[in-house]
């Protein structure tokens, strides 16, 4: 069996978050990871939430970023569940995207610098020290802090550092030499996420998710996924106008091929099943708001079912 | 009787506030409201939910929140949050934020009045569901928003500043006067009012302060007057013929802990600031001081979040007696 989590972002109400996570965690699912998505729901209110609703699932602010709150607010927070429920909580990192950081009027300079900075200082205080004045008198458990990202630079970071990285949207092929480059520079654990796209009707949702990819990506990513300047620069307008749909129609299909695990459940579980070696964690993204419960559902069948 | 709400700190686990948060609902408290204290207490929007998930009537706020720790569109996504979480029984109290709670984090607190305005506005826009965007003079806004917010959410503010006082009369839909000197309060709910005058605003009034009914409790007060005393304005404390160096002397004793100062203060100074005697003495001049200020609700003060049980109790006799 392969251990394997879900990561949802909070565009749903926080009762129904809920409810997936339980179903989840019924089904196999070890993790739950919550986006902080800047004025969707708070992800500290969803992870409360759901830390509440189940028994046993590790929960996560995944990812929260330097900058939409005090850094040592975050960890305040962090805290705050971890001594809630013990054991079950970790803390998820990385710079921010546009997709919640423009809203708020914020364009760091330096992001992987505040990452950096962030990832200390939160280390510190939730290992009971203290940061200039700033200290957590009331804690003294440990949380394990996750870092997610896509640019070589808060990957390395990750691997030294962190207990565990996340990688999201990458290809099943890439994994073999992307672990190898992780496990070569630390000893962070590995959460691959990558959308599952088992029938034509989740191939077409996945498409969808590849926007916010495809605006954010290094050069080098969106060169090698066949995507033009013109193209992104066409999704991001679509998106800032609020038009998903027209967003995901400058994509090209082969984007799901590159970063989603595709094919009938049986491929899917094979290519996953491939890959079992070079990742601890598998964290399923939710394709679809509205039919999270069969996607939980026909996902953890296929997850389960790996050997 | 008057309407009652209390505060508690959450300077206890989650789990301890909020079985108070429930023991407070059961006695017919209306409101809760959790301070943000930084890193001194626990994460106020965690605590917040941890009572929205466990409770079914009574509303829950932030009492306080500041415009800096978070950035005001994240703290009204997450106040908004709590709403749909609870059904309708959120809502959001901002200040200018102290130097105990901004301090560790680095932040210098800079034009005040100016980032609780915009903080308050936008988070107005937002709650009834508009996109903001804002070029202001403490943060920017490109198309922030959401669409779970309830357009009538309550936004509350809490200070002791003339300038604030009169700002929030003007924009705010209630204002929290906290722990104030009693003989003084009138001038204090003159400047809300005046404020009120200039826009036609209605904002409620709540007063706010420890009650005592059992005299041991006193012990419990004086810590939580050492820097409330020494920040008072020169002619609070000559009223209390309290002198410079007096001050000065606890102020040098708080850096040995708030405990330590708080033995620096009789008990005709903590009198002014508090409602003490019995529960019929404490209703008889709740009642006056609300009726003579025109206060809508009461919110009582925990200073000891230890003996908080009795207190809630205590206090739920004293509010029945008004």
């Amino acid at each position: 069996m392969i251990r394997w989590g879900v990561w949802f972002e909070p565009t749903q109400p926080v009762a129904r978050l809920c409810e997936l996570a339980k179903q989840a965690e019924a089904a196999g699912a070890e993790v739950c990871l919550v986006a902080d998505e800047g004025t969707e729901r708070d992800v500290y209110v969803a992870l409360t939430a759901i830390l509440m609703s189940t028994d046993k699932m590790v929960v996560g602010p995944a990812i929260t970023n330097p900058f939409s709150r005090h850094p040592v607010a975050t960890a305040a927070a962090v805290a705050t569940l971890a001594e809630l429920a013990p054991h079950r909580v970790w803390h998820g990192l990385g710079v921010g995207g546009s997709r919640v950081l423009d809203p708020l009027g914020v364009d760091p300079p330096r992001p992987y610098t505040a990452l950096r900075e962030t990832f200390e200082s939160n280390t510190t205080l939730l290992a009971g020290g203290s940061v200039g004045s700033a200290r957590l008198p009331w804690f003294d458990a440990s949380v394990p802090i996750a870092i997610a990202g896509r640019g070589p630079r808060v990957q390395r970071l990750a691997a030294e550092r962190a207990d565990w990285v996340i990688l999201s949207a990458k290809g099943a092929d890439e994994m073999p030499e992307t672990a190898v480059t992780i496990r070569a520079a630390g000893d962070a654990k590995i959460g691959w996420s990558a959308y599952l796209a088992y029938d034509a009707a989740e191939r077409a949702r996945v498409l969808r998710h590849f926007s916010y990819m495809a605006i954010d990506a290094p050069p080098e990513i969106r060169e090698a996924a066949g995507l033009t300047d013109e193209a992104t620069a066409l999704v991001k307008a679509a998106m800032l106008g609020g038009d998903m749909e027209l967003a995901a129609s400058y994509l090209p299909d082969a984007l799901v091929d590159l970063f989603a695990i595709a094919g009938t459940p049986e491929e899917c579980a094979a290519t996953i099943a491939g890959c079992a070696a070079h990742f601890d964690m598998f964290l399923l993204p939710m394709n679809n708001e509205s039919s999270c419960e069969s996607h939980i559902a026909q996902s953890a069948e296929i997850l389960n079912s790996i050997g | 009787m008057i309407e009652s709400s209390v505060m508690l700190t959450p300077v206890a686990s989650v789990e301890r506030i909020v079985e108070l948060a429930q023991q407070a609902e059961r006695l017919g408290y209306t409101r809760v409201w959790v301070p943000d204290e930084g890193l001194a207490t626990r994460d106020v929007f965690v605590t917040m939910a941890a009572i929205a998930m466990s409770t079914e009537t009574i509303r829950i706020g932030t009492g306080i929140v500041n415009p800096y720790s978070r950035h005001p569109a994240i703290t009204a996504a997450a106040i908004a949050s709590i709403d749909e979480l609870s059904g309708g029984r959120a809502f959001l109290g901002y200040g200018s934020g102290g130097s105990l709670t901004l301090n560790p984090l680095g932040i210098t607190r800079p034009r005040p009045l100016i980032h609780v305005r915009e903080a308050i506005e936008s988070s107005r826009a937002m709650f009834r569901g508009e996109t903001v965007d804002l070029e202001g003079e403490s943060m920017t806004l490109r198309g922030a928003g959401f669409e779970f917010g309830r357009p009538d959410t309550e936004i509350w503010f809490a200070g002791r500043g003339p300038n604030m006082l009169h700002q929030a009369g003007a924009i705010a839909d209630g204002v929290m006067l906290e722990f104030l000197h009693k003989p003084s309060l009138g001038q204090f709910v003159e400047a809300v009012r005046a404020g009120a005058e200039t826009t036609g605003n209605q904002p409620r009034l709540c007063y706010s302060t420890m009650v005592i009914t059992n005299m041991d409790r006193i012990e419990d007060v004086r810590p939580h007057m050492t820097y409330r005393l020494v920040d008072s304005p020169p002619e609070v404390k000559a009223t209390l013929g309290m002198t410079e160096a007096q001050s000065d002397a606890i102020a040098v004793a708080m850096g040995d802990g708030l405990e330590v100062a708080g033995r620096l203060i009789p008990d005709e100074w903590v009198e002014p600031f508090v409602i003490m005697g019995s529960v019929d003495e404490c209703a008889t001049e709740l009642n006056s001081v609300m009726n003579a200020h025109g206060f809508d609700e009461f919110m009582l003060v925990v200073a000891d979040i230890d003996g908080a049980h009795e207190l809630l109790d205590e206090v739920a006799e004293v509010v029945a007696a008004t």
